[in-house]
């Protein structure tokens, strides 16, 4: 009798809670609810020709997957990753004025490093499985574990630097010089053919003197300074300074700072893109993420437009140096906050990142898959269905340089910022003040003029120092 | 098969019930049974005449309409302010213009054949209109001069001079970096104001199909309306080379002797009115706000702005969505031809000013909530009611059947005990009741028990007196002299018999008076005499 | 002679003890008495006292022992209601409280 009412007191206990649990809606931690779906906000940095694609596949995955398991994602924000690094960061001081945070964002490391020193990150890692993890390429996890080993930056859109070189008028220059595009392998021959490139323009308008056009512009002369010291065997940072009086520089000055006066190379500060639009370079040094502002038509000053090609090649190697190009890219962060919804930001990511998905995007951004399968077999077969002729072109030479070369990643720490901005500021200025100069006694004789405005190695790394 | 048993049982116990009569407990458990159903019953009648039970949907029709009313006015506000705005720009822009190029000696209608002060022209307007962006908080500012920089070019015909600025993030205030691009313009004006091109920059528009433009200026050139009643607001739209759907507030500028010479105005982004009139999707996830034209009567949703938890483009499949009101629920039903169906509410906004010439264009501001989601949310809560009053039922027949047990279960014992005819050391079963009848019942019993002696006894007395009658002469004066205390041996003496002989005459004597003893015989002697029955 | 319930019986007394035998009067059944020993036995005077038999003591007790005898055996021995002879349970019925002979009498007509 006493055991029949055991079992029945029982019986009646897990129904009550049965009933009550039903009520409440309440959900265990790791289980979302298709009924009641969970809204993960979004920002990212994929604006203009990335935008369709990312509304797409995030339309995709809410109808999917998202409405499977009851989760929902709404992007709040597309911005510049400047945009996106001020408001992150202003959000994350809690400035006046400042946003909410979101659920998920793109960010840089340095950024996201500003949003994990205030404890704002959740460890995306803990969200995978060692063998989950296992897929990705191992050194974008690596440069995602920007504190304490603990993944905050989930690699979804890496990249490094290539050269953007405008095919159609490369190979009008090219043709009437004998040239060929091996010379664009090294910085010192990028120079030569910057010298005759100016001297062919300039001959176009045999009317004026010395109206030679530019060939070319790095989009970061910080990066060169920092690749290109590694590429020639030494540190550009060094104990969290800049290591000016290393050998090394001078190579590195030189590549820029002669072209820069003469006119070969453009001392600009916004994208080097801009310029190749309107067709005042046609060379530039720049982030596979910005493949698609290389626009396919050139606008002249009178608007007269021209359709282009434009070829990519893997980035230059100093002579006699290794063939080491940078490691760049965002990737995602999960701010901190419910147990569900960094579960349900997993499942985001990971759907994401998939090679299928990951090579849709990557087909249509231009930066780099993330997965080791994406990187194999997959990746030369899917190349063929890429519409767009660039980021075809831009996935050949990424798959070359994954096998050809190494990679640097920038190294992390406070003050990094500034010396970057600083380094490239100055440097700039410099050769833009000895442009001034040089253009005020240009004469007939080029190197003259050069040789009298042009300072020493040993100035410059006085200015530069920090 | 324990089912099947239990179900035979069961049918048994029903069949025993039909003819036996249903034990106490059953009775009292169904009574309680029968007391909770009605009582829940009652409960839900109270509920359902005072109304509790049905507000749950009168309260989301509430929500909703409140929620439309704000959505309403903030959309009237934003629309409002903003042409206003577009109005006060083309005004000012119109007049600095032309005094330009008077200082140039130049009139408006000779900007096309004058195409090298074009660049000039734009670029001295670039601050202005930026700064302009800055205050009306839209995403974009634009201006369109009906000249072209190049006319011997093929696409000359459509293609137009101007600059365009788009703010990326203009509920931002952003301090440091620009959050603003060239879209359309002149890349001078990108260098030397530090303006990055934009992805999708071109240098001129392209108004092959821009009813932005044509509108407007038709109008202006038309009618002799005031500029305030001539601002146009654009069905959204997709300026070629770009991947963004805006609408454009553009008014014609016109000189101080009514030339027309181009459009300006501010741009509504997508992203924009989404980011500004997001609804409160606590509730319901799927809602969204749609701006719509309206033609007829169904809404072109292929021309509307939506702002919504999620991309609420992809629940709509076809162009039109038609209104139909149901009378029994305030909510309207919308209806996709073939496609999905929505309830909510909306409201006609009204875009215009009375005399504008654009009153023809009809708008309205919806809010809406796939029907699933509300059929689902009306499910959920009746499914919670019922499961709640299907508990309160579950705990009432428990309680009832635990109750039962529990009174019956003394009841139960005394009759136990009653049956059981132990009174001496039954307990007491604290029931005043039982307790009577059993006290009742062990004095009953003893009665009985007594009497039942007394019958025994007499019966037995009965036997003795027949039997005795059955001695033989010799055996009689034997057992007489038995029956005055003579022991065997003073019998012998007294008859003069021998021992032997008295020990026969003895022996015959107990046989047939079924005794074996002297002493028994002696106490039947006695009973005689106690029953006054003495024989000789 | 002293006069016993049965018509026969035998004296085995001695100097030391008294002692008789009972005969049925109708049969030779018989029963001895249980001794009952002198006061005086002889071991003292025996050649005094065997000859003088006429010891008064001696008759007294002898006397005594006689009628003890007899209450004794009388609990033997059956007396017939009819001709009051006494006889052993052999020659006795119970039934009717007579002898055999005077049953047989009875029913000889």
């Amino acid at each position: 009798m006493s055991m029949k009412k055991t079992i029945v007191s029982f019986t009646i206990a897990i129904l009550i809670l049965f009933i009550f649990g039903s009520f409440t809606g309440c959900r265990s931690d790791n289980v979302l609810n298709p009924k009641d779906p969970v809204i993960l906000t979004v920002w990212h940095n994929y604006g203009g020709q990335m935008k369709n694609t990312m509304d797409e596949m995030i339309d995709e995955f809410n109808e999917t997957v998202g409405a499977e398991k009851g989760i929902i994602l709404s992007v709040t924000s597309i911005s510049g990753s400047a945009t996106l690094h001020e408001k992150l960061t202003m959000a994350a001081n809690q400035d006046p004025g400042a946003p909410e945070l979101p659920d998920i964002t793109t960010a840089y490391p340095k950024t996201a490093l500003i949003l994990a020193n205030n404890g704002l990150l959740a460890d995306i890692g803990m969200q995978f499985t060692d063998e989950e993890l296992l897929a990705y390429v191992s050194r974008f996890l690596e440069e995602g574990k920007i504190k304490d080993d603990k993944l905050y930056v989930f690699p979804t859109a890496k990249s490094t630097e290539v050269l953007f070189v405008n095919k159609t008028i490369f190979n009008r220059f090219a043709q009437e010089n004998n040239i060929g595009f091996e010379e664009l392998g090294t910085f010192e021959g990028i120079n030569r053919l910057a010298a005759k490139y100016y001297e062919w323009t300039d001959k176009q308008t045999p009317e004026i003197k010395s109206d030679g056009k530019m060939f070319f512009m790095p989009d970061s002369l910080f990066n060169l300074t920092m690749v290109g010291y590694q590429q020639l065997g030494d540190d550009f940072l060094k104990d969290d300074r800049l290591n000016l009086a290393s050998p090394v520089f001078s190579k590195v000055w030189d590549c820029f700072y002669e072209p820069a006066v003469r006119g070969h190379a453009a001392i600009f500060d916004g994208y080097s893109s801009d310029l190749a639009k309107t067709g005042d370079i046609i060379c530039a040094l720049g982030s596979t993420a910005g493949v698609l502002f290389y626009s396919p038509t050139v606008t002249y000053e009178n608007n007269i437009t021209e359709p282009v090609e434009y070829v990519i090649l893997p980035y230059p190697v100093f002579e006699g140096g290794k063939k080491i190009a940078i490691q760049r890219g965002s990737g995602m962060c999960v701010i901190k906050s419910t147990k569900e919804k960094e579960y349900a930001a997993g499942i985001f990511l990971k759907w994401f990142t998939q090679p299928e998905q990951n090579l849709r995007f990557v087909s249509c951004t231009g930066y780099l898959p993330v997965t080791k399968e994406a990187y194999g077999g997959m990746m030369t077969k899917e190349i063929e269905t890429v519409s767009d002729q660039n980021i075809k072109e831009l996935l050949k030479t990424a798959i070359e340089m994954q096998q050809e070369y190494d990679f640097c990643i920038p190294p992390l720490f406070n003050d990094f910022d500034r010396l970057q901005r600083e380094y490239e500021t100055e440097f700039k200025k410099v050769a833009s003040k000895s442009r001034d100069e040089y253009l005020k006694v240009l004469g007939y004789n080029a190197n003259e003029a050069f040789n009298r405005v042009a300072i020493t190695h040993e100035q410059a790394r006085l200015i530069l120092q920090d | 098969m324990p089912a099947i048993n239990k179900l035979s049982q069961i049918k048994q116990q029903i069949k025993n019930a039909g003819t036996l009569g249903l034990s106490m407990k059953r009775r009292l458990f169904l009574f309680l049974v029968v007391l909770v159903l009605t009582m829940v019953l009652g409960v839900i009648i109270i509920l359902l005449l005072t109304g509790t039970l049905t507000t749950g949907l009168d309260a989301e029709e509430q929500l909703l309409k409140r929620e439309l009313n704000r959505t309403s006015r903030n959309v009237r506000e934003q629309y409002g302010q903003l042409s206003v705005q577009t109005v006060e720009f083309s005004k000012e822009l119109s007049v600095r213009i032309e005094k330009r190029l008077v200082e140039k000696n130049l009139e408006v209608t000779d900007i096309q054949y004058y195409p090298e002060v074009l660049e000039d022209l734009i670029a001295g307007e670039y601050e202005r209109a930026l700064f302009s962006l800055q205050k009306s908080k839209s995403s974009g500012v634009f201006i369109v001069l009906d000249a072209t920089v190049n006319a011997k070019l093929e696409n000359a015909q459509t293609s137009r001079v101007g600059l365009y600025i788009k703010n990326m993030e203009p509920n931002i205030l952003s301090s440091f970096s620009p959050t603003v691009t060239l879209l359309r313009g002149f890349p001078s004006i990108g260098r030397n104001f530090s303006v990055p091109l934009h992805t999708q920059w071109r240098m001129e528009f392209d108004i092959s199909d821009a009813p932005y433009y044509r509108l407007p200026m038709e109008k202006a050139v038309k009618q002799t309306l005031p500029i305030s009643k001539l601002y146009y607001w654009s069905h959204p739209i997709t300026l070629p080379g770009t991947s963004e759907e805006v609408m454009l507030c553009s008014v014609p500028l016109v000189d101080s002797q009514g030339n027309v010479f181009g459009v300006c105005g501010f741009e509504i982004s997508s992203m924009l009115f989404k980011l500004t009139h997001m609804p409160d999707n606590s509730t319901y996830s799927r809602i969204f706000s749609m701006l719509a034209p309206v033609s007829r009567d169904s809404f072109v949703t292929s021309e509307a702005m939506f702002s919504g938890g999620y991309s609420a483009r992809n629940v709509l499949l076809n162009n039109q969505l038609y209104c139909t009101k149901e009378d029994h629920r305030s909510l309207y039903r919308y209806q996709e031809e073939g496609g999905s169906s929505f309830v909510g509410f909306h409201l006609p906004v009204e875009l215009y000013p009375k005399e504008s010439a654009f009153l023809e264009q009809k708008w309205a501001v919806a809010l809406l909530i796939p029907e699933e989601d509300i059929k689902n949310k009306l499910a959920t809560f009746n499914l919670r009611l019922s499961l709640m009053f299907a508990l309160l039922m579950m705990i009432g027949i428990l309680i009832s059947y635990f109750l039962s047990r529990r009174y019956i279960k003394p009841i139960s014992k005394g009759l136990d005990i009653l049956k059981s005819n132990d009174f001496t050391e039954a307990p007491k079963t604290k029931i005043p009741e039982i307790d009577d009848l059993i006290e009742f019942f062990s004095l009953r019993n003893e009665e009985l028990q007594n009497s039942d002696e007394k019958e025994q006894s007499s019966e037995v007395l009965n036997d003795f007196v027949r039997n005795a009658r059955t001695l033989s002469p010799a055996e009689r004066s034997v057992f007489n002299l038995y029956a005055q205390q003579y022991t065997a041996k003073e019998i012998a003496a007294k008859l003069c018999l021998s021992i032997n002989t008295i020990k026969t005459h003895t022996r015959r004597i107990y046989n047939k008076l079924n005794i074996s003893s002297r002493e028994e015989l002696l106490v039947y002697i006695d009973m005689l005499k106690e029953a006054g029955k003495e024989f000789k | 002679m002293l006069h016993s319930f049965t018509k026969r019986y035998t004296d085995e007394s001695t100097e030391d003890g008294f002692a008789f035998t009972f005969y049925c009067d109708l049969c030779n059944n018989c029963w001895k008495s249980s001794p009952i020993s002198f006061s005086h036995g002889t071991k003292k005077s025996f050649w005094k006292n065997f000859f003088g038999m006429s010891c008064s003591l001696w008759k007294a007790e002898h006397k005594d022992a006689f009628e003890k005898a007899n209450r004794e055996g009388m609990l033997y021995f059956n007396r017939c209601t009819v001709c009051n002879r006494w006889v052993c349970d052999d020659d006795f019925s119970e039934e009717e409280n007579k002898c055999i002979e005077c049953c047989r009498e009875k029913s000889v007509p």
